[in-house]
């Protein structure tokens, strides 16, 4: 099964080498057969990486210790359940790397097969050069088929077989771990899709507004994932690492972080493009900072230059990613370049209060927080290489530069839809900001008054209050106006809005959901935690919550050993919940783990972890935490998908669009 | 260079995200002395490996949090003041027999090379803001606004224009 592996991988990549050379060779000398067959090879180049896969995951099910992933990633008692997440290690997850790009290669490939046949070949090219050096890497630095080999004292080696594997990492070992990585990286590796199209264009000549329409969808696509992606991450530490928080600023976290952001920066700006031909350079600049920091984020996870927790190994493949990296912006920057003068706005800025200037600071905000983080995160290497000494950047740093930041941005989302576009009048800025600004200013007063005076938890709450209104009010008086014109009752007239607008409203509907996700973080300055001890029989009381402990148990699996304790949780003298938190030693990695234990109200959480027994066994430690909010960051998440599922969808004029064209087509064939 | 050491202060000062009360850490200490804890453990890393600040350290018996922990509650109960605890772990905390030095802070320090951490964003933002600002005057100099486009034109065309206008704004 390692042969039929690695085999997919050669075949794979060689193919995705040729489907590269021929579209190349096929847009340049038009040779519609070529590029027929550069199609054909990009879906055999899925097909080989699905078959890889395939491979990896059935020599994981049968746990086959011959071969050296399977036995630093599984053993023979891990659940089935976790034997399918293949990419737990370095070469795994490049491997899904490519399976995700060859996914996208295809849907792209047949999408577009008979449209666009300037700009499509370049677009192939770009991915699959990319998917090249993913498969490269795959073949000749992390080897998911490598197998266990042991050295004699001849100096000759000979096969080996392990007893059994180390096991996953027992911090692997959850329901968001399943789903986490495959979602973040069906947005990660997204971000190539739109990058291609903005190189087909460079390359094709093709730069008008074609490529931005054609690749909004996969960007919104990516966007969508990334984001998801990002809050399962938050999700998993929340309920895996028993620290009471989700987000740490850890170097991979920040990673993932910073292609959302220009990625959101570029998402903003297209519009800009689309509706008034300008920020075509920077539009083309946004893009490609998204794909290389996309890059950069996986060199960092794998290469070991920045500590973390994600890290996998440190090699020779930091040397791979660097090389690539260098060489794509360098190539990229030289065909962007070459094709200034035909990226020039054809319109120009006509006031700095307007849609567009607030879509300008927008970006330039989404800009300077990225690079904070960039900062923050590689500055222990600089710093190492200007010092000799390397230093940590944790998470105060990243909070006290990126928290004022994160107030201006959330200033500009409440603004920015305000604004007309080329210019709104002061009269009319007063007349759109009195209303949400009284709001807030109310809402500010009473937060004070009657929940805190903490800096930014006011900031943010009333900057939470203002954005929210002013969506509100927009989505009033969008509904009024249909009430009016239409004869609608308000409901219809929400509902008609948005889904005759789904880009506008959708969008709103994903500020909104920033507003609770932003809120949900501010909660932070409620935070509650303690620590106690308490045997069987006992209670203690935390904030308005009494916690009683029934039981303290022993329990053996397969899979690991396990102290836990019973606990009855009551509120105001009813019982709410019974909780079990519980500490694991896993028993092939020897490691241990903390099983939180959650209560979770729309309010707050009550988060209970187990922090050890004493030595006679009858008396636990436990550290106790009530969050409030929390809730609201992973509520705020599924709001910010719906919306951007609405954005998603297609809009009535490009349905009208799309149908003209597939006319067009028909009767070109015809 | 006053002005610099201003904002400096005040970022520094101010109490970011995420503040809280209590401590699931300690049960030596007790009110304003638990706040003094929690503040002092944020200036610190765990060495376990976790590479979080020493208050978000999860793990059981952590053989590097669980000391530490110790030597600040040991270190605020002999009334030792912030600067004297974290230059203790700078200069003299050993783990696994090594000193650690300034890579047990959580952040970079306000002088020397450091500083370019802390300053190089903002300087950053400032430079991004006057070259748009720039940006939107020169624009404005060299293209005629299109207000000016609209003055040139026929009453009709005027009128097309700013319907088509209309319609994008409510879009």
């Amino acid at each position: 099964m390692t042969h039929l592996g690695n085999f997919a991988l050669i075949l794979a990549f060689s193919l995705s080498i040729y489907a590269a050379i021929a579209s190349l060779i096929g847009a340049r000398e038009k040779r519609v057969q070529l590029i027929v067959s550069a199609h054909r090879a990009v879906y055999m180049v899925f097909a080989s990486v699905l078959l890889a896969v395939g491979c990896l995951v059935y020599l994981l099910l049968i746990s086959d210790m011959n071969v050296e992933y399977v036995a630093s990633f599984s053993n023979k008692t891990l659940p089935i359940f976790f034997k399918f997440t293949f990419w737990s290690g370095q070469a795994g997850s490049l491997l899904l790397w490519s399976f995700i790009l060859a996914a996208y290669a295809a849907a792209v490939t047949f999408r577009y097969r008979n449209h666009h046949t300037q700009l499509i070949p370049y677009v192939i090219m770009t991915v699959m050069i990319t998917q090249a050096f993913f498969l490269a890497l795959n073949l000749w630095s992390a080897n998911p088929f490598n197998e266990l080999i042991t050295q004699l004292p001849d100096g000759s080696t000979q096969p080996f077989t392990a007893a059994d594997g180390r096991g996953l990492n027992p911090l692997l070992q959850h329901p968001a771990m399943i789903i986490h990585p495959p979602t973040l990286f069906v947005g990660y590796v997204g971000f190539a899709i739109p990058f291609a199209f903005a190189m087909g264009a460079l390359l094709s000549g093709q730069l008008g507004d074609e490529w931005i329409k054609l690749s909004r969808r996969w960007t919104l696509f990516a966007w969508l994932f990334q984001s998801a992606g990002l809050m399962m991450g938050g999700w998993w530490a929340y309920e895996e690492l028993g620290w009471g928080g989700y987000w740490a600023w850890d170097p991979v976290e920040n990673a993932s972080l910073m292609p959302w952001l220009t990625a959101t920066a570029f998402l903003h700006s297209v519009i800009i493009q689309e509706k008034k031909n300008m920020f075509k350079f920077w539009n083309m600049t946004l893009i490609m900072a998204t794909y290389f920091l996309c890059i950069f984020g996986t060199f960092l996870t794998r290469s070991g230059v920045v500590s973390s927790v994600h890290a996998f190994a440190e090699g020779s493949i930091g040397i791979f990613f660097m090389s690539f990296i260098i060489l794509g912006m360098t190539l990229s920057a030289m065909a962007l370049w070459h094709r200034r003068g035909s990226l020039k706005s054809e319109n120009s800025l006509d006031s700095p209060v307007s849609r567009e200037s607030s879509f300008l600071f927008n970006n330039l905000v989404l800009l300077i927080s990225c690079f904070a983080v960039f900062w923050g995160t590689i500055f222990p290497v600089i710093s190492e290489a200007v010092t000799g000494e390397k230093i940590v950047v944790g998470a105060p740093f990243f909070n006290k530069v990126n928290i004022p930041i994160a107030m201006i941005l959330l200033f500009l989302t409440g603004v920015g839809p305000l604004l007309a576009w080329r210019k709104t009048s002061f009269d009319t800025l007063k007349k759109v900001l009195l209303l949400p600004s009284l709001i807030s200013v109310i809402g500010g007063i009473l937060i004070a008054i009657f929940l805190t005076t903490h800096f930014y938890g006011l900031v943010s709450f009333t900057l939470c209050i203002f954005v929210t209104a002013a969506i509100l009010i927009e989505f009033y008086k969008g509904a009024r106006s249909r009430m009016k014109s239409q004869a609608e009752n308000f409901l219809v007239a929400i509902k008609n809005l948005t889904w005759k607008n789904k880009r506008r409203y959708g969008g709103y509907i994903v500020h909104l959901a920033i507003v609770i996700i932003f809120c949900g973080i501010t909660g932070q300055v409620f935070n509650y935690e303690t620590k106690t001890d308490i045997a069987a029989g006992e209670f203690h009381v935390v904030k308005g919550y009494k916690i009683v402990c029934k039981n303290i148990g022993f329990e053996t699996t397969d899979n690991y050993d396990s102290q836990f304790a019973e606990l009855e949780v009551f509120r105001n003298d009813s019982r709410v919940a019974s909780l079990r938190p519980e500490y694991r030693m896993y028993k092939a990695s020897q490691q241990p783990t903390t099983e939180v234990a959650l209560y979770k109200t729309p309010l707050e959480d009550l988060y209970v972890v187990f922090a050890g027994l004493d030595d006679s066994g009858k008396r636990l430690t436990l550290q106790i935490f009530v969050n409030p909010l929390v809730s609201w960051v992973w509520v705020g998440t599924v709001v910010l998908v719906l919306g951007t599922i609405i954005c998603l969808l297609p809009g009535l004029q490009e349905d009208r669009m799309e149908i003209a064209r597939k006319k067009e087509t028909v009767n070109e064939n015809a | 260079m006053k002005m610099l050491n201003l904002a400096l202060f005040l970022l520094l000062n101010s109490h970011a995200l995420p503040a809280q009360e209590g401590s699931a850490h300690t049960t030596l200490l007790a009110g304003s002395q638990i706040a003094f804890f929690n503040d002092v453990s944020q200036e610190l890393i765990c060495q376990c490996g976790c590479h979080l600040v020493l208050n978000s350290c999860g793990h059981v018996n952590c053989p590097s949090a669980v000391p530490m922990r110790s030597k600040i509650e040991s270190m605020i109960l002999e009334k030792k003041s912030k600067e004297e605890i974290l230059s203790y772990f700078i200069t003299e905390y050993t783990f696994e027999g090594k000193i650690i030095g300034r890579k047990v802070l959580s952040q970079p320090d306000t002088k020397g090379f450091d500083l370019v951490a802390w300053v190089l964003p903002f300087a950053l933002f400032l430079i991004f803001i006057f070259v748009v600002i720039f940006a939107l005057k020169k624009y404005s100099k060299k293209n005629p606004t299109l207000t000016e486009t609209l003055i040139k034109m026929s009453p009709e065309e005027t009128k097309r224009i700013e319907e088509e206008l209309k319609k994008m704004d409510s879009q």
